[in-house]
């Protein structure tokens, strides 16, 4: 192994990469992305001004390949950090690195590298760099086929955890392996079965020193070695397919549950169906005390050894997006969702010439069913769940509608309509409102071709929150929920294959402060040659909770110019 | 020898299933933070002046048959810096094993295991001093003597003063109480731990300097028995300056197994570098 990793690693160092186009030695490839952003101080939206007065995020990717053998890694800066990423990142260097080498039925990679068992429900290391996170691990794993069908992973690793001109890792160790068998490759008989199934298990054990806690007048032992386990299964047949994981972990008193010792648990199912022309999708998700870190004292982004995914569907639109978010509510919750897609045959009269799409969701989550302990069970349990049924506390209610047509071959157009029972208290999105915010968002969206190559794409977006009851000059007043209402207008001039050009502007036109009742006016312009991509833009950027995936990250208001700048080779 | 090895595997994946999980029934430790004696809690006066004590950590173990001469070094010493020098003798290591009698009881702890695991060489016997370089600082027998003495030299950081009481109302109800006053300021949290130790217990012990060299009528002493706080205690303080004073009174239901009479609470200060500040064996009030 070390014969095939040591030179190639010095291939990748030294030698310059036009000696390397040549094919026996191998190919490098390789990508680069650049944001940079000026502030500029704007009282009235809170933009901050950090003491730079500019922002700047990097990250270059060189990957080298020959054969079954490969090499890569990733150069970042943050000279200093765009706001709205972690503030600690500081400087440059060589934040992601690995080797690996990929023969027959063993797999094996050395340095960083990412890993997600199932749903990500016990295991998920992954980056996600519009958020900020990369929990990548560092060490060495092992992929091992045995069988036909039959996969079998071993880690040992560090989480990376902050950067300072260089990776800078947590000190908990994380070990895992991950079996996983199908079916139908791995047993003749099944192997012209119709039906094809996929049965998984999961072992995840952290390790991070400890003795004791106090807490109230109690003395507590720390576990220093906290394990997580999970079984999956997927089953498919025909348009029916169907994925479950069941999840637990054993004590783990940390900073997410209050350092109680209630045992972990949590469950996935999503089941689906589908058809020409039509598709349903059923999903549950029933989470309890199953956050889980490589520190047990850090919270929020930092170190998560696995992922809770959303319940709701990640929204796009504006308003829909970033005004009220679902973040996961790590601590437990509950919540289902139900999905269905049609598409009206086209040529029929209510399909038009090319056919109509509809889609229809419902989501919720809501707190667990539990009832709280009292005295020392209460200091070290924290509750005892009762069911999965839902709480008396709703997180999220999301309620969406969408119909798009294209009624001509340079037109088509689409409507959606979304409804909002968002819990702010749960996800404190806002401090001018506690409580359940209603909100209905209209959007429609036109896509007009001008002539060929040139699009106009256009989103006309309105928020409506609801009101409640407030004392207003010594009178009680039906009061506009949080900021109240507001109206996003999107234009999008598309020059193929180089140019492009936008607007937005996000206007709060009912906001209960007419002083606030602000606009958000953002333009863009955009190049792009072959792989490379340049744009430059200018304006306001709204507070907010910025999320993918149920995962949400606090970005501040700002206000100047920002350049981004995307390389592939 | 295919299937041995995969085999081979999947035991190895199963042992790490096992260890790989701490799970801890009752992780409440006896010992609370809650005094609950009727009587108020003794009150002290800070304590502007006092000297250094020392621990002196001896690794040792029943089958190890060297250890029998360090131990009795640990002893001399003792007795010769009487009531400053505290001894723990810490079982643990291979040689604590417990094999055919008459090396048939386990005299290892969560406490003594976790102390051994954090030496940067695992050996009996072996010693630490006050910790002093960290943790993972070992010191060889030949070495002590000196070591002791220099830190008896040195001015103490803080100043410990304390007493264990046992309650005159609560059968099996013991009262703790330490005051530390800071002379000096400390950067990062300040730990306290509470080891327990217990002498005269009679068992064997390897001793290759006698004849028979098992010794089924050993007497152990200043054996570490197990903590009423933790390995590496509980914070007390964190980032202290020079005056503070800080005073923690516990309560604990004295388990049965453990001789009161023979029984020593050494409390056990330390820094952020796990280094020893101070330490005082408790003294049994009436």
């Amino acid at each position: 192994m070390m014969r095939h990793l040591l030179p190639a690693v010095a291939v990748l160092t030294l030698l310059p990469c036009a000696s390397l186009a040549q094919e026996d030695q191998g190919q490098i490839t390789g990508n680069v992305q650049l944001l940079f952003q000026t502030y500029q101080e704007d009282s009235l939206i809170g933009a901050q001004v950090p003491p730079g007065k500019t922002g700047f995020n990097a990250f270059g990717n060189l990957i080298y390949t020959r054969g079954d053998f490969s090499a890569g890694m990733r150069y970042e800066s943050y000279l200093d950090p765009i706001l709205g990423y972690p503030g600690r990142f500081r400087g440059s260097g060589v934040g992601y690195r690995y080797a690996s080498y990929n023969k027959e039925k063993f797999e094996v990679t050395i340095g960083n590298f990412y890993e997600q068992f199932g749903s990500g429900l016990i295991l998920r290391a992954y980056e996600e760099r519009q958020l900020g996170i990369d929990n990548a691990l560092d060490g060495f794993r092992m992929v091992v086929m045995p069988a036909p069908g039959v996969r079998v992973k071993g880690l040992v690793g560090k989480q990376r955890f902050d950067f300072d001109s260089g990776l800078i890792n947590s000190d908990g160790i994380v070990r895992a392996f991950d079996g996983e068998i199908n079916l139908n490759d791995a047993f003749e008989r099944w192997a012209s079965a119709g039906t094809r199934v996929t049965l998984g298990g999961s072992f995840v054990s952290r390790f991070q020193e400890g003795s004791t806690i106090s807490k109230d007048s109690l003395i507590l032992e720390l576990p220093q070695n906290v394990g997580s386990w999970g079984y999956r299964a997927q089953v498919q047949k025909g348009g029916f397919q169907f994925m479950g994981e069941y999840v637990r972990k054993i004590n783990d008193p940390n900073a997410d549950n209050g350092y109680t010792y209630r045992n972990g648990e949590g469950i996935l199912l999503n089941a689906g169906w589908s058809t020409k022309g039509l598709g349903i999708n059923l999903g549950f998700k029933g989470v309890d005390n199953m956050q889980f870190r490589s520190d047990r004292n850090l919270q929020l982004f930092d170190l998560p050894v696995n992922y809770i995914p959303a319940i709701t569907k990640q929204h796009t639109y504006n308003l829909a997006a970033t005004l009220y978010p679902y973040a996961t509510v790590v601590q437990g919750e509950v919540g289902w969702s139900a999905e269905v897609f049609y598409t009206i045959p086209r040529k029929s009269k209510l399909g038009g010439k090319y056919g109509t799409k509809i889609s229809f969701q419902y989501a919720t989550a809501s707190s667990l069913d539990t009832t709280n302990l009292s005295g020392v069970d209460g200091a070290v349990y924290g509750y005892e769940r009762n069911s999965w049924s839902a709480g008396s506390e709703l997180f999220i209610r999301d309620i969406n509608f969408d119909i798009s047509r294209k009624f001509s071959k340079g037109f088509k157009a689409k409507y959606a309509y979304f409804h909002f029972d968002f819990n702010t208290l749960a996800t404190p999105v806002t401090t001018d409102y506690k409580g359940i915010v209603n909100a209905n968002v209209h959007v429609v969206e036109t896509q007009v071709r001008i002539k060929k190559g040139h699009s106009l794409r256009t989103e006309l977006q309105a928020l409506f929150t609801g009101t409640y009851m407030k004392e207003v000059d010594g009178e009680m007043k039906p009061v506009k929920q949080d900021k109240g209402d507001w109206a996003t207008v999107l234009a999008e001039y598309t020059m193929s294959p180089h140019w492009f050009i936008s607007v937005l502007d996000q206007y709060n036109f009912g906001n209960p402060n007419p002083d606030e009742r602000v606009h958000y006016l953002y333009g863009t312009v955009g190049r792009i040659e072959g792989a490379h991509r340049l744009t430059v833009g200018y304006g306001k950027r709204r507070e907010g909770i910025f999320c993918i995936g149920g995962v949400c990250r606090a970005v501040p208001a700002s206000n100047g110019v920002e350049i981004t700048f995307t390389s592939s080779f | 020898m295919r299937i041995s090895f995969f085999t081979f595997g999947l035991l190895g994946l199963l042992s790490f299933c096992i260890t790989g999980c701490d799970v801890i029934d009752d992780p409440v430790i006896p010992l609370t933070i809650g005094y609950r004696g009727e009587a108020p809690a003794p009150s002290f006066e800070a304590m502007t002046a006092g000297p250094q004590h020392v621990l002196l950590e001896d690794f040792t173990a029943h089958q190890c048959g060297n250890c029998p001469p360090a131990g009795a070094l640990a002893e001399q010493l003792s007795d010769t810096h009487d009531g400053r020098l505290h001894v723990l003798a810490v079982h643990a290591g291979s040689l604590a094993a417990v094999s055919d009698a008459p090396f048939d009881t386990d005299w290892t702890n969560a406490e003594a295991n976790a102390y051994w695991s954090q030496l940067a060489f695992q050996v009996n016997p072996i010693g630490r001093v006050n910790r002093r370089g960290g943790p993972t600082e070992i010191v060889s027998p030949n070495n002590w003597s000196a070591l002791v003495d220099n830190e008896l030299g040195l001015t103490p950081a803080a100043h410990i003063q304390g007493a264990a009481i046992a309650d005159p109302n609560v059968s099996d109800d013991v009262h703790f109480h330490v005051h530390t006053t800071f002379s000096e300021a400390i950067t990062g949290e300040v730990r306290l731990a509470l080891l327990l130790s217990e002498s005269h217990l009679i068992a064997a012990q390897l001793d290759y300097g006698n004849d028979p060299e098992v010794i089924t009528d050993f007497e152990h002493n200043h054996m570490l028995r197990g903590s009423l706080s933790g390995e590496d205690g509980l914070v007390i303080a964190t980032d202290p300056t020079s005056g503070t004073t800080v005073q923690m009174d516990y309560t604990m239901v004295w388990p049965s197994e453990w001789a009161q009479e023979n029984s020593h609470i050494l409390a056990v200060l330390t820094n952020a570098q796990g280094e020893v500040l101070n330490c005082l064996d408790l003294p049994w009030s009436p």
